[in-house]
């Protein structure tokens, strides 16, 4: 059955059904430049997530360990009062243990049971300053320290080992696993009387903000028309000392490279969007700037500049790229003093985070559009001189000449290869947790 | 492979040249459906921009089940809708108190063109002009209406009254009216 069509509806859907009309010119390139930005954005959000991730995991691990490291510090300083008040008495029992058959047991046991003073001051000094050559939580240790006991003390007034009595047995038996929390020497033992360092230990983490002006010679890659300008690189590290010589870091940077060129330019059109092209085809990343003209052509036609083919005009070109880059660095310190002097070195993962270009001409500024073919992830080297100089216990100024050299060319385009160089005097300064 | 298929498979991969292509193919109907659903000319570039950033950006979705130039016209009427949504709910509407319609001659329907009719359902309010489109020109039923603009389906059909009135009335006063007949709701 066919229904009947409203002569409303029917009048309409007979002239609209396929309807056609040229939608405004340019609006294709208002399309294109819709999708980069929405690319760039999700591209950010996708580094926003981990570098928050990170930032979190970072403060996670740091906080522990700073929270960790307090709990130890006042453990530590309480047993090593003790440590002097009881020292007679821990030597007694020290006695007890060497001359048990079960020396290990005997010796952690007996350094928990309170009893009565049966040694000397003499003696007692002697376990303590055994103890002392000692660490806390080896059983190598532990036996050489029974070892070097025992052959002070078997001279001296030493026990049968009859007289290890049952109880202590079975004390001991119970209590070799808490050991380390109760016993006091073990953490007199640990705890560093005079723990002020110049230079962090092993093991020790330090974070680090910089910042630096960076510069790039004109002898890296662009042509005579192409000029270099300064930008500003900086960021925050975290550093995991390896040892006392090495350490690695990682962390994230904010760096940029801008550049400007002045050179002839002429309008072309291409898959119907009118773009600016500059006159010399020569390889060189400013000669593959694409500018969208559409959004601001009226500008441009009203300077007197026809979008023929023939129409050359001369300008400035501005050419802007930020990128996040993720560091993974060594330093290894040749100058461990007052004055540290250390040759750092690494390689950096740097994302493309912004991509700015725009075409000015007596000042005017004629348009804003970005660099082609630019990549998205390059990756660059870096090597440097870092000074540091000691501020206080945990802070440290640093100075640090650094040179960084993009290890692949940052377009896509077969036709340029740019790598460019940068130098930079980072400064910054860092704090260390111990 | 059809020209549009292959280009569509570059337009996967995100190249330029097919994405103008695809541009160039079907951007006059797209803009003319847009236009249908928008206010003016410039609502209507917002819809065709927002749409066509879609396209390109979910054109792997796209199956090759059925028409592509349906998918792209569902994709379009999909952003106008949300645009209606998001801006023109609380749009307040046209009470009309015609309920008579007029049958032309054809010599008068034959005289307006296509721009005139369009900037007729420009004018209407936007949810009648949604209502409209939706039942008049792309054949959606009441119920599937009622279910893409949130509204019940006697909301949809006292709207389409509503939006036809206003059109029949406009028609009239434009081009003249030969002779009055009552209207049948369909």
């Amino acid at each position: 059955m066919t229904v009947e069509r409203h002569p409303i509806d029917q009048l309409f859907k007979d002239k609209l059904g396929n309807f056609e009309k040229n939608p405004p010119v340019g609006l294709m390139g208002q399309i294109d430049q819709q999708i980069a930005f929405r690319g760039r954005v999700r591209r950010m959000n996708q580094v926003k997530a981990v570098v928050g991730i990170a930032a979190a995991m970072v403060l996670i691990v740091m906080a522990g360990w700073f929270t960790l490291d307090q709990n130890q510090f006042s453990e530590n300083k309480i047993p090593a009062q003790n440590h002097q008040e009881q020292s007679p008495i821990q030597s007694s029992q020290l006695k007890k243990a060497v001359i048990s058959s079960n020396p290990d047991k005997q010796l952690l046991a007996s350094q928990q049971q309170p009893g009565t003073d049966r040694t000397s001051n003499s003696a007692g000094k002697s376990n303590s300053s055994a103890t002392k050559r000692h660490s806390k939580t080896s059983s190598s240790k532990e036996k050489e320290l029974l070892t070097s006991v025992s052959s002070k003390k078997e001279t001296e007034n030493s026990q049968p080992q009859a007289n290890t009595t049952k109880e202590e047995k079975k004390t001991n038996s119970g209590a070799g696993t808490n050991q380390k929390k109760a016993n006091p020497i073990y953490f007199a033992d640990s705890f560093n009387p005079n723990p002020v360092t110049k230079n962090p230990a092993k093991g020790s983490w330090i974070i680090k903000a910089e910042v630096s002006p960076m510069f790039a010679p004109q002898f890296s890659g662009r042509s005579s028309g192409t000029k270099s300008m300064s930008t500003v690189s900086g960021g925050m590290m975290a550093t995991y000392q390896l040892n006392k010589k090495v350490s690695i870091s990682t962390g994230i940077r904010y760096s940029e490279m801008k550049q400007g060129t002045h050179t002839d330019y002429t309008l072309s059109a291409k898959s119907g969007i009118t773009y600016l092209e500059p006159v010399e085809k020569s390889a060189n990343i400013s000669r593959d700037v694409s500018l969208y003209l559409p959004s601001v052509s009226s500008i441009v036609y009203s300077n007197g500049m026809l979008p023929a083919a023939t129409t050359v005009f001369a300008s400035d070109i501005s050419q802007d790229f930020k990128y996040l880059e993720i560091p993974v660095q060594a330093t290894y310190k040749l100058v461990d003093s007052k004055v540290s002097v250390g040759l750092t070195g690494g390689f950096s993962t740097n994302i493309l985070i912004g991509n700015y270009a725009s075409i000015t001409e007596n000042g005017l500024k004629l348009s804003k559009g970005n660099t082609d073919n630019m990549r998205d992830v390059i990756y660059s080297g870096s090597a440097g001189i870092e000074f540091g100089y000691g501020l206080a216990k945990n802070l440290m100024l640093t100075v640090e000449p650094r040179l960084k050299q993009y290890m692949h060319s940052v377009s896509s385009n077969e036709m340029i290869n740019f790598k460019p160089l940068q130098m930079g005097i980072f400064t910054g300064l860092t704090f260390s947790f111990e | 492979m059809t020209h549009l298929e292959e280009t569509i498979y570059k337009c996967w991969e995100g190249n330029n040249k097919a994405q103008s292509e695809l541009y160039r193919l079907f951007s006059r109907k797209m803009y003319g459906v847009c236009l249908r659903y928008s206010r003016d000319s410039s609502d209507a570039e917002d819809i065709l921009q927002e749409g066509f950033v879609r396209v390109f950006t979910k054109i792997k979705q796209f199956e090759f089940k059925g028409s592509f130039e349906g998918w792209m016209r569902r994709i379009m009427v999909n952003t106008a809708l949300e645009k209606f949504r998001k801006h023109d709910r609380l749009y307040p509407v046209e009470e009309m108190s015609v309920y008579e319609s007029t049958e032309w001659v054809d010599e008068t329907i034959s005289s307006i063109t296509a721009d005139e009719l369009i900037r007729m359902i420009q004018e209407l309010p936007p949810r009648y002009r949604m209502v409209f489109n939706l039942y008049a020109i792309e054949g959606y039923s009441h119920l599937e209406i009622g279910a893409m603009m949130n509204i019940s389906e006697g909301t949809s059909k006292s709207n389409l009254s509503r939006a036809r009135m206003i059109l029949q009335k406009k028609v009239t006063d434009n081009f003249g009216a030969e002779k009055r007949i009552e209207v049948k709701a369909i």
